[in-house]
């Protein structure tokens, strides 16, 4: 009876510690995105620690310590990870030439690259989610210098004109699309 | 290994000081516990099924981190891959896409040390002498050793066909076939019908094969294993199972279920036993908590028979004179066992929280060993018990995790009225932490330090130390210990 008492003193004891030092760590997170928990472009309250340990457990062998792509894995993929520093992304929903917003680099993560070794991390939660996206800022200072860029509007779907079709050859060839779709589009 | 922390340290860019200061006092703590021992001989170590597979990391260029909180543990993410039939949802899912000398096997053993102290066990007054009478004596051994070896393969066959083998041995070498099953994926293009065939391990939500602790006492979850004093139920919750499951899990695997039809052999090959089947059911459901992580409740049930006697046969070559020996497989008389509960994965930051409850019934028949063609002994009853843990992780850092476990078992109704109330019961609790000094996508390697001490009152220990009896007094409580420390690899 007496080392049951002790055993269950010592459980308390350590539960209390673990409580104290989970809950402290927890609470001093802040969370991030636009939508998804309130913080668009993080600002003075960027808090990107959390999202360090995440960068460090899931993305750390690929995109490397530096974010610049150099990960451990690197070598052995193609198309290889993105550079964060370079802060380029192809997939956005804002003008060429500019940084994504926030929901789609969570989007990208969240999703993945089907054609990719980027998997998607849906598994994750939208709060570790959003703390990578905080993260992931930190690797380039044009997230402090450039201003923000809202979304391209999409207009709906226009009528098939061979003046379109010229007018999307012309872009196909401006934005680059045959880098990856091929210059005869296959 | 200082060398090697270093640099791992250094590619993350960080400050390597604290984490050099920790290391150093962690190895002085195991020094000093070194030097408490006296030396005397080694101990078997009991095979500790724990799994983890760098052979995917490779696959899929991802660290051991992407899938486990700490390995073998899974997180989400790990287990989504794991329900998504082990695709990600990429090119590299295909086997095709592999190169060709790729080949999805993994190897996982431990060189360790470790002390197991036993005390109330029957040992003869005199040694070497059988007429000196039986004694109330404590048993130690201690000395370097190697744990169990998995060797372990599993991937995809097809877009949605995967399979896992898992040849394991003991430390001396015998094999046996842990795992080995074919899985068929979104059936109907739904990710809720899933099929499973062969022998794997139940759907826990709280699995014992991939958990923190690998010492004898507390390398393995007494609530997982644990039958009555007397009773012939060879069901073990922890152990893998024979059978077809069907489950589904929605996208992220937040909500999950299972439904298993299965062998009732506990997993033994060979139908040594029984001709019934075994039903298990599970159902758990994930919440996201904010800043605080992911909460996941579950629930299950294991419904069951064991048989009480067999078909026996007197013409059986080796049959002893004038008696019969019971034909394999022939089970009858067949007695009904249930095991319900619920179990939780609970988040709180850097804290990781797993409750677990178990209450067990088993029939009169079963917990008093009476064939069901006898009569029972006079005032017998079905056993009934319940019993639980609540284990702690505390991730410093993706690799280093500070882990205890508290677990007890109490019985509830004893098969026998001349059985001491408390007889059979269990108090265990577990502490220890895992470094791993290298985290990337080839391999893994943990250093491993865990104590563990049990209490079984009437009954030899469930991690089979000492001489595995039970003690002079039905009443009577065995105190079994463990030290161990080790470096638990995986390629």
């Amino acid at each position: 009876m007496k080392h049951d008492k002790t055993a269950v003193a010592l459980v308390v004891a350590m539960i209390v510690v673990l409580l104290a030092t989970g809950g402290i760590s927890a609470f001093a997170q802040e969370s991030h995105i636009g939508n998804v928990t309130g913080h668009a472009n993080g600002g003075g309250q960027l808090r990107p620690d959390a999202g360090k340990q995440l960068y460090r457990r899931y993305c750390i062998g690929c995109h490397g310590p530096q974010g610049d792509g150099n990960g451990e894995n690197a070598t052995w993929i193609e198309p290889k990870p993105r550079d964060f520093t370079a802060a380029v992304f192809k997939c956005r929903s804002t003008p060429t030439g500019t940084l994504p917003t926030d929901d789609d680099l969570f989007n990208s993560v969240t999703r993945g690259f089907i054609t990719t070794n980027m998997p998607a991390w849906k598994p994750l939660t939208n709060h570790n989610r959003a703390d990578l996206v905080a993260y992931i800022k930190t690797y380039s200072a044009r997230w402090k210098t450039d201003m923000p860029v809202e979304p391209i509007v999409i207009p709906p779907e226009p009528s098939v004109t061979i003046e379109g079709i010229l007018h999307g050859r012309e872009l196909y060839q401006k934005v680059e699309c045959w880098k990856c779709h091929g210059a005869e589009g296959h | 290994m200082v060398n090697c922390f270093l640099e791992c340290r250094q590619r993350i860019g960080g400050n390597s000081k604290p984490f050099l200061l920790r290391s150093i006092l962690a190895c002085a703590c195991v020094v000093v516990l070194l030097c408490f021992c006296k030396s005397e001989s080694a101990h078997t170590l009991p095979l500790h099924e724990v799994r983890a597979i760098p052979a995917f990391a490779r696959k899929y260029g991802l660290p051991c981190s992407a899938c486990h909180t700490a390995w073998p543990e899974l997180n989400n993410f790990g287990q989504t891959f794991r329900d998504d039939g082990y695709q990600l949802g990429n090119d590299r899912d295909s086997p095709i896409y592999q190169h060709p000398s790729y080949f999805p096997i993994t190897f996982r053993i431990t060189p360790n040390w470790h002390l197991e102290r036993t005390n109330h066990q029957p040992i003869d007054a005199v040694s070497g002498d059988p007429t000196s009478g039986l004694i109330d004596g404590t048993v130690k051994a201690h000395g370097f050793d190697l744990s169990g070896i998995d060797i372990w393969a599993a991937g995809t066959l097809y877009k949605n066909i995967s399979f896992s083998v898992l040849p394991s041995a003991d430390s001396s070498g015998n094999f046996h076939f842990e795992n080995a099953f074919v899985r068929l994926d979104n059936l109907v293009k739904s990710r809720w019908l899933n099929v499973k065939f062969g022998k794997f391990e139940l759907d826990n939500v709280i699995s014992e094969k991939r958990f923190l602790f690998l010492s004898a006492n507390g390398g393995l979850y007494q609530t997982y294993h644990f039958t009555p004093v007397g009773d012939s139920n060879n069901f073990g919750l922890g152990d893998n199972q024979l059978g077809l499951e069907l489950s589904g899990h929605s996208a992220n695997s937040y909500t999950r279920y299972g439904a298993a039809l299965l062998s009732s052999n506990d997993g033994n090959v060979g139908l040594p036993a029984n001709r019934g089947y075994d039903t298990y059911l599970t159902f758990s459901q994930a919440f996201e908590a904010g800043r605080l992580g992911l909460e996941r409740f579950g629930v299950y049930a294991y419904i069951g028979e064991r048989p009480t006697f067999s078909q026996t046969s007197s013409a059986i070559p080796g049959a002893p004179t004038g008696g019969t020996t019971a034909v394999p497989g022939t089970g009858a008389g067949n007695k009904p066992f249930y095991r319900v509960g619920f179990a939780g994965n609970l988040s709180l930051g850097k804290f990781e929280f797993l409750p677990f409850f178990v209450h067990g019934h088993d029939n009169a028949f079963l917990g008093t060993s009476t064939p069901a063609n006898q009569l029972l002994p006079v005032g017998a009853s079905a056993p009934a018990w319940n019993g639980g843990f609540i284990e702690t992780h505390y991730f410093v850092h993706p690799q280093f995790v500070v882990t205890q476990r508290y677990e007890i078992i109490r019985m509830a109704q004893q098969a026998l009225v001349t059985a001491p109330a408390n007889q059979g019961d269990i108090t265990a609790y577990s502490v220890g932490y895992r470094w791993y000094p290298i985290m990337f996508s080839r391999a893994g390697l943990a250093w491993h330090n865990e104590y563990a001490i049990t209490k079984t009152i009437g009954n030899a220990p469930l991690s089979g130390d000492g001489v595995g009896l039970t003690p002079l007094l039905p009443a009577r409580a065995v105190w079994s210990n463990s030290l161990f420390f080790g470096f638990d690899f995986a390629f």
